[in-house]
């Protein structure tokens, strides 16, 4: 027992270090990674013992949750979560104060890890009822999800122009691309999961080449198109929050967390909008014209001190719903109660490893001791890694390095992805996934993908869908 | 050109094109970072978008149309192989038809592998409404087109929806057959035979399971039965008892396997009716109750030296956990425990009472485990929770 105690931390570190150093490739995500680890752990299983094997994929995740904060935050590459955390941060590196970003999400991120272990009693006690009584009902309540995240897509443009069209068109721009993103991504979602066209023999990775081309090829392209030239950045041994931000934020953390781990499709940027539209109702005061502080100089914007606490609390709550959307939802596998049998576990993780993988009674404090570990680790090296970006972003040939991201996911389709035609799948969706960056509408509208065939597989009408479309 | 690009940046009224954030004669948005003054580049960008998307999907359509799904043997399914859409064509090994739960569940096996689980869930009604007659039996061959589902926990299965993925093949004709005729030769194959109880016993394997053994026999010869505990429990009452009495007459679907070189049959899908009809029964009218031929027990007062013996036990639970293969019901007043497979769990009502402790009544057997003496139900329908 003690020597495989011992075995188990040594694969935690691996899987820590492994995962934090992949992590900060852009456009990189761990669910690729964790994908070619499972494939050359079935070709050599004495690679890791079965014992090892769940808490080394579990560290992989813990430091993806903590460590991916670094591309996202300074190299401006997005994935499906970054609606939880990216746009402040994205403000924030403008300002030269990409560490302060990195650092307050990753500070969310750890609390978020603490917060998994004091949760135990919930996860134990409660979630067991609530997965029991919830699952019947899962089909209208994504129903009412999708319309209210639909809904939220307000008006953002300021209705500008000299004409009645081009005003109309200015302000419902963002509207109308969300309608749209939503629609073809729904559209593609219903007929990719109804026939498959990609090769069996890696099906279960099948999904990748379609995420990868919604989220992480526009962002790539994004960069490349918008000449993004980050300023030089502060390196300060203080972040800017206290602690009543944390406990302010961990509330959204904690519903939005949640909320993405345990409902299907619901990923942590619609996480993020759901808890923030739930809790943020604190910030009445808005940010208005003043007359100009000096005689002679231009109008005074005044941002009222809430504004910036609010941008504080959206970082950290960020930060808090990616861990309990990653590493909570696989975590939520080892709940094996009466009522959750086979426990209620989702996400990426649990997928790829349900093939070669047994969940069983005791593993919860096993994986619940990784996460501390993993996560103690992580953000030591999150605060390293933060500070050397400082110094070395503005000397980063970044057009190179998007250029590289690029040439890696198309390669990482190209050998588990389903080869080429998993990469022609990864362009449609790109095209699809593009339609939000250059519009201005919320990225995760392509979560439809997954949203608008479950539910309605899940309210009894996906095999009229699928005759309707003649793929019966 | 650049006369161009100030027109078209005049008509934009000075916002970005990327986000729309107003931003005067600046060249790049201070908000999002996109250039403004390359616009010609960016709208070719959202026209790519747009068009690549709608064309992208369309055909992505007439490539699912015209998708086959590939052909697979059972043997060759592995976990990387979780989600495919496949096809699998063998013999349907056994059926199990639920109504109330408008469920159809098959187990297809190819011969390669190990079998594979073919759930049509809440789709029964839909699938005689579209197979009628064609709704597949034992031994039948079929076609099935689904999405694979590789699990640790539950094997290869896979999820069927839709009842135009399905084909039955060919229809299995099971023919009648006399004892004296069944050889080894004939292994996996299904018969009706009728047979007589010319000897019956129940015994316990060393791994605690316990079996039951009949020789049958009629006017050709003669051949073994075994039947597990778990296939006897899901026979008939009338039918278990006339079965533990010599000279008992039956017409049953036999299907052969071997032991030691030797035929021998077993009851194929005992809880189908179809499958077992007695003919006579040598023991007359049945008791109204079988477990009253068992001694009554409470489980306290059991000890190792039972080990073997079979009892109408009653116990108090104190709590119940999970472990390997169900659920485990701690007792007061005594180590041992009683374990209920998952399946059984399923069966007995009330089984939620026991989360809070209880009290279970049924027919049980001491049976010697790893873990030391353990309770096993040997008849789920007869259990009672109070």
């Amino acid at each position: 027992m003690g020597s495989n105690a011992l075995t188990i931390i040594v694969y935690v570190v691996l899987g820590t270090i492994a995962g934090s150093i992949l992590c900060v490739i852009p456009a990189l995500h761990i669910y690729n990674v964790a994908g070619i680890a499972v494939v050359l752990w079935m070709g050599t299983k004495s690679l890791i013992p079965y014992y090892s094997l769940a808490p080394f994929f579990m560290s992989l995740v813990v430091s993806f949750a903590f460590l991916n904060t670094i591309p996202r935050t300074f190299l401006n590459t997005a994935d499906e979560s970054a609606g939880a955390s990216m746009l402040p941060s994205t403000d924030m590196v403008t300002r030269g104060r990409g560490k302060d970003a990195a650092l307050m999400t990753g500070m969310g991120t750890l609390a978020g890890a603490f917060m998994l272990l004091v949760l135990y009693p919930f996860f134990w006690f409660i979630w067991p009822y609530l997965a029991r009584v919830t699952g019947p009902h899962l089909h209208w309540l994504l129903g009412l999800i999708i319309v209210h995240y639909i809904m939220s897509e307000w008006p953002k443009g300021a209705g500008r122009g000299d004409t009645i069209w081009k005003k109309f068109k200015d302000a419902w721009r963002n509207v109308f691309a969300g309608l749209l993103t939503f629609t073809l991504a729904g559209t593609f979602g219903i007929i990719f999961l109804s026939k498959p066209i990609l090769p069996a023999a890696n099906s279960f990775q099948n999904i990748m080449p379609v995420f990868i081309g919604f989220f992480a090829i526009p962002s790539i392209i994004q960069s490349l198109l918008s000449n993004y030239n980050p300023p030089k950045q502060y390196n300060s041994k203080y972040i800017n929050a206290d602690w009543g931000d944390f406990s302010y934020g961990l509330l959204p953390g904690f519903i939005g967390g949640m909320l993405a781990a345990y409902l299907p499709a619901v990923t942590a940027g619609i996480g993020a909008m759901l808890a923030g539209h739930t809790t943020n109702h604190r910030n009445l005061e808005r940010t208005e014209f003043r007359p100009p502080k000096e005689e002679g100089t231009i109008i005074d914007l005044h941002t009222p001190e809430m504004y910036y606490r609010q941008e504080r609390l959206f970082m950290i709550a960020g930060g808090t719903i990616k861990i309990l959307y990653y590493v909570g939802a696989f975590l939520l596998l080892f709940v094996l109660t009466e009522l959750t049998p086979y426990g209620t576990g989702r996400g990426g993780l649990t997928f790829i490893l349900k093939p070669v993988f047994i969940a069983e009674p005791g593993d919860f404090f096993v994986m619940a001791s990784t996460i501390v570990l993993s996560a103690s680790l992580s953000f030591i090296l999150l605060t390293y890694v933060a500070s050397l970006m400082t110094k070395i972003l503005t000397k980063l040939n970044l057009k190179f390095i998007y250029f590289l991201a690029l040439v890696m996911v198309f390669t990482i389709i190209y050998i588990i992805g389903g080869g080429l035609m998993g990469i022609g799948v990864s362009l449609i969706t790109a095209c699809i996934g593009m339609i939000p960056v250059f519009y201005g509408c919320r990225r995760s509208h392509a979560m439809a993908v997954l949203l608008v065939p479950i539910t309605l597989n899940m309210a009894g009408y996906g095999d009229s869908i699928i005759h309707l479309l003649r793929l019966a | 050109m650049s006369q161009n690009l100030k027109d078209n940046k005049a008509e934009d009224g000075g916002n970005c094109p990327i986000c729309g954030y107003f931003v005067g004669l600046a060249s790049i948005c201070p908000r999002c970072g996109a250039r403004v003054e390359k616009r010609l580049a960016i709208k070719v960008a959202r026209k790519i978008a747009i068009f690549g998307s709608i064309l992208g999907i369309v055909l992505l359509w007439y490539a699912a149309l015209l998708k086959e799904p590939e052909k697979i043997n059972i043997g060759d399914i592995s976990a990387t192989m979780n989600n495919a859409l496949v096809e699998i064509e063998g013999r349907v090994t056994s059926i199990n038809i639920n109504e109330e739960k408008n469920s159809l569940k098959l187990s297809v096996s190819d011969g390669t592998g190990d079998g594979v689980t073919i759930n049509a869930i809440n789709k029964l009604n839909k699938f005689k409404e579209a197979l009628g007659e064609n709704i597949p039996s034992v031994k039948d061959t079929v076609r099935v087109v689904g999405a694979l589902n590789v699990s640790q926990s539950w094997g290869s299965s896979m999820f069927l929806s839709l009842p135009s993925r399905f084909k039955l093949v060919e229809r299995y004709e099971i023919k009648d057959r006399n004892i004296g005729d069944i050889s080894v030769s004939d292994e996996g194959d299904l018969f009706r035979i009728d047979a007589t109880i010319k000897e019956y016993e129940q015994f316990t394997t060393k791994s605690g399971y316990l079996l039951n053994r009949f020789l049958l026999a009629d006017d050709t010869g003669e051949i073994e039965m075994v039947l597990f505990s778990s296939d006897f429990e899901s026979l008939p009452k009338e039918t278990r008892y006339a079965l533990t009495k010599e000279g008992s007459r039956f017409s049953m679907l036999a299907e052969v396997s071997t032991y030691r070189g030797d035929p021998q049959v077993a009851i194929n899908n005992p809880s189908d009716p179809e499958s077992i009809k007695v003919l006579s029964s040598a023991g007359g009218k049945m008791p109204a109750d079988m477990s009253m031929e068992l001694k009554k027990i409470k489980a306290s007062k059991l000890t190792s030296g039972n080990i073997g013996e079979s009892f109408k036990v009653t116990a108090e639970v104190e709590e119940s956990g999970l472990g390997a293969g169900g659920v485990y019901l701690s007792l007061s007043g005594t180590n041992i425990e009683i374990m209920i497979t998952y399946d059984q769990q399923e069966q007995i009502r009330n089984f939620d009472k026991l989360n809070d402790g209880g009290l279970i009544t049924a027919p049980m057997k001491l049976v010697s485990s790893d873990y030391g003496p353990e309770l096993r139900i040997i008849d789920v329908n007869r259990t009672v929770v109070k």
